[in-house]
């Protein structure tokens, strides 16, 4: 292992920041093969995570475990607290997912989605945050069109637009760069720095890109059979090196 | 040469169709007497009925072909092949005849029962066969040259009007004959039509004569698309073969929650009704299911149709009433209750949908019953208000119905959340196929059972009405219940 890696909680959360999530001893694959051990990390509010890696070192596979979205093999993952269990509605209200996949209402516009996702969360001021979201994502000329209308593309701004309208705590995106141009992909790293920086909402992002959490991420989780966690800033000197 | 021979060939066969056409509704208009008051009964003689049913049968026939193709290529044909600089005609050739000997089949095998049971000799049971064949063959040559012209979706409103139609038409003609009307040359119309063929058969009215050049006319069509198969685009052939592949794979592993997922329409509702905009949180998951199954599309025309179904085989003469309405209104029931599991089927299949709304999975599961419940009332009212018309409920059959359509609402939602198949082992696979096969359907066939019975007896009984609340309690309290993970974070704490 490289000695800038470094596992262990302790030197995550700094100690003016509330833990919002942890994660101890998790381990994820699927059946019985573990594709990624020992897993481990404290998330405080105002932190970004970038879980990096090769393809098939697990990446998503951390993301999706952690969000229960498939079974865990061992350890153990805490909302404030609270095993994570994506059923209960304080999840629901907390988490905030984008993942590889086209999840759209049947039927309903752009426009209609944002309006539904944001009313749901008691957002105020409705109208004037779906305009704001169309606009950011570029999605003004496409409000009235159904998902399945639109280009790959398109429909994944579709999606962030879902995930940035409503309120969270916690953002996980999952390879949001995919079918992004570059344009887009400047807009959403800074977006995402603004967010976090807020200190009201922590982020965990997959990704192949390093310049889009460049700016946001305080760790970097490099996935593989023992995944570790490095400071952003020790992770970037070994890039640049 | 080939192409005027067979143009001339067709006029031929048209025109032999149109002064046969004619001379039948001429006939009809001059030798029948009009109907009298005193056999006023309100009642469609069941040929009649029969002759406007057919055409419905027909129609969804061409509807189901028209949704998977029916000409299509596989994947890998569709790849490699298609690209080629080769004839397309000799590729789709052998998949052509197969498909159309596979329509043929199924109509026959579809018809079989029927010509069995009412055939009298082999002769018009061999001559119904046929017809049946026939007609197969015809709803396979008109659903290939829509998939050839590309009015597909013109197509699909059109067999969907007819099959709305159908049970009108029965009812207008029960109206028409309890007022001492006749509409006979209507129904001679549609009797003539080749959809009522197999049926002439079996009363022995449809000779060989007829079977001839209706085997003419389907040769010479079949030879016309033949010739036009390399006209068949490219990009359809291929999205045709993705529809077909997948709802045979879907019945090859007895994923039948799959299958209906594979003959679903493409095309998505229209947003030019109104999104709901219904107060809070729960007010907005509401507005989300709502909006998207009230813009289902077909959904006013296919209510309309299960409305009007129990009461049109009311009016049928010559079979049992109590047994026609017990069986026409499950039916109906079955697909107004599966009809309504699609608000919730698309959150069965992405879950994350569900995750967009700060509810717990328990109280969104619970909200989901509201749209079937809203949706199934609407069509009890539909139904049993046009029965009423000709037979008036009794208050305890409807309190009981009143019951059941509680009841179907948690079938409704059960049948929705329906496992997807789990192909990790042969064990699992066994289990969720079964549990694809049954879930739904069980809680339905529950809860239907007992007002079958009172609908077969034609009176509700205190006892069938507590048996119908005792199905309707464990109807949804299935619907409601979450199946539990396997592993969580929580035991492995």
């Amino acid at each position: 292992m490289p000695d800038w890696c470094s596992e262990g909680v302790e030197n995550i959360v700094s100690e003016t920041s509330q833990v919002l999530l942890s994660c101890n001893n998790m381990s994820a694959g699927y059946g019985r093969a573990s594709i990624c051990d020992d897993i481990t990390f404290q998330l405080g509010l105002g932190q970004t995570i970038a879980i990096v890696g090769p393809n098939g070192s697990g990446k998503s596979t951390i993301a999706r475990t952690i969000l229960c979205r498939q079974a865990p093999l061992a350890g153990t993952v805490r909302l404030r607290g609270a095993a994570v269990d994506d059923r209960t509605a304080a999840y629901r209200s907390a988490v905030s997912a984008v993942f590889d996949e086209d999840a759209f209402f049947p039927s309903l516009t752009v426009a209609e989605h944002l309006e539904l996702i944001a009313r749901g969360h008691g957002m105020p001021d409705v109208a004037a945050n779906v305009e704001y979201e169309l606009s950011f994502f570029g999605l003004e000329k496409h409000a009235r069109s159904q998902p399945h209308e639109l280009s790959s593309g398109q429909r994944r701004r579709v999606l962030l637009a879902a995930a940035f309208i409503r309120p969270f705590e916690l953002l996980v995106l999952d390879e949001p760069e995919q079918r992004l141009d570059a344009e887009m992909r400047s807009k959403l790293a800074d977006r995402l720095r603004r967010t976090v920086a807020g200190g009201a909402a922590s982020a965990l992002v997959v990704t192949h890109d390093l310049e889009l959490v460049k700016d946001a991420a305080d760790y970097y989780l490099v996935a593989g059979a023992r995944a570790s966690m490095v400071p952003a800033e020790v992770f970037q000197a070994g890039q640049i090196a | 040469m080939g192409d005027i021979y067979i143009a001339s060939l067709w006029v031929f066969v048209f025109a032999m169709y149109g002064v046969a056409l004619l001379g039948v509704v001429r006939e009809a208009l001059t030798q029948r007497e009009p109907g009298s008051l005193d056999d006023a009964a309100g009642l469609v003689p069941l040929n009649d009925a029969l002759s406007v049913s057919m055409v419905a049968v027909a129609a969804l026939g061409v509807t189901l072909l028209v949704r998977m193709g029916p000409m299509s290529v596989t994947g890998p044909q569709g790849f490699w092949w298609l690209g080629l600089p080769l004839d397309q005609r000799s590729m789709l050739r052998s998949r052509y005849f197969r498909l159309f000997t596979v329509a043929v089949i199924v109509a026959l095998v579809g018809f079989m029962p029927l010509a069995v049971a009412e055939s009298d000799n082999w002769m018009s049971l061999l001559t119904a066969l046929v017809m049946s064949g026939l007609l197969g063959a015809s709803c396979f040559c008109v659903a290939a040259t829509v998939q050839l012209q590309r009015l597909r979706a013109r197509t699909l409103k059109v067999c969907l009007a007819l099959i709305v139609a159908a049970p009108l038409a029965i009812l207008i003609s029960a109206l028409v004959y309890a007022s001492g009307g006749n509409i006979d040359p209507f129904t001679k119309t549609l009797q003539f039509l080749p959809t009522f063929w197999p049926v002439l058969a079996l009363t022995g009215d449809a000779p060989w004569q007829i079977a001839a050049p209706a085997f003419v006319a389907v040769a010479l069509w079949l030879s016309w698309i033949g010739r036009r198969l390399h006209l068949f685009r490219a990009e359809e052939l291929k999205e045709a073969g993705n529809a077909s592949g997948y709802f045979a794979a879907s019945l090859y592993f007895m994923d039948f929650r799959s299958a209906g997922l594979a003959l679903r329409s493409g095309s998505s509702g229209s947003s030019r009704k109104p999104l709901l905009r219904l107060p809070g949180i729960t007010g907005a998951f509401l507005s989300a299911i709502g909006t998207a199954f009230l813009r289902t599309p077909g959904l006013a025309g296919k209510t309309i149709a299960l409305c009007l179904i129990p009461a049109a085989a009311l009016s049928v003469e010559g079979i049992s009433r109590n047994a026609a309405l017990s069986l026409s209104v499950v039916v109906c029931a079955g697909i107004a209750c599966r009809l309504a599991a699609t608000a919730a089927i698309p959150f069965a299949d992405q879950p994350a949908l569900e995750s967009c709304f700060p509810l717990s999975a328990q109280k969104a599961r619970r909200l989901h019953l509201l749209i079937p419940a809203g949706y199934l009332a609407v069509w009890g009212a539909g139904t049993f208000l046009t029965l009423a018309f000709f037979d008036p409920l009794g208050p305890l059959l409807a309190l009981q119905i009143g019951v059941a359509i509680a009841g179907m609402a948690g079938a409704s939602v059960r049948w929705a959340f329906r496992p997807e198949q789990d192909l990790s082992s042969p064990r699992s696979v066994q289990a969720t196929a079964l549990a694809g096969l049954i879930r739904g359907p069980d809680a339905f066939i529950l809860g239907a059972a007992p007002l079958a019975g009172a609908l077969y007896a034609g009176q509700a009984s205190a006892i069938l009405v507590a048996v119908q609340l005792a199905a309707g309690v464990a109807a949804v309290l299935w619907a409601t219940s979450l199946p539990r993970r396997r592993v969580r974070f929580e035991d492995l704490g």
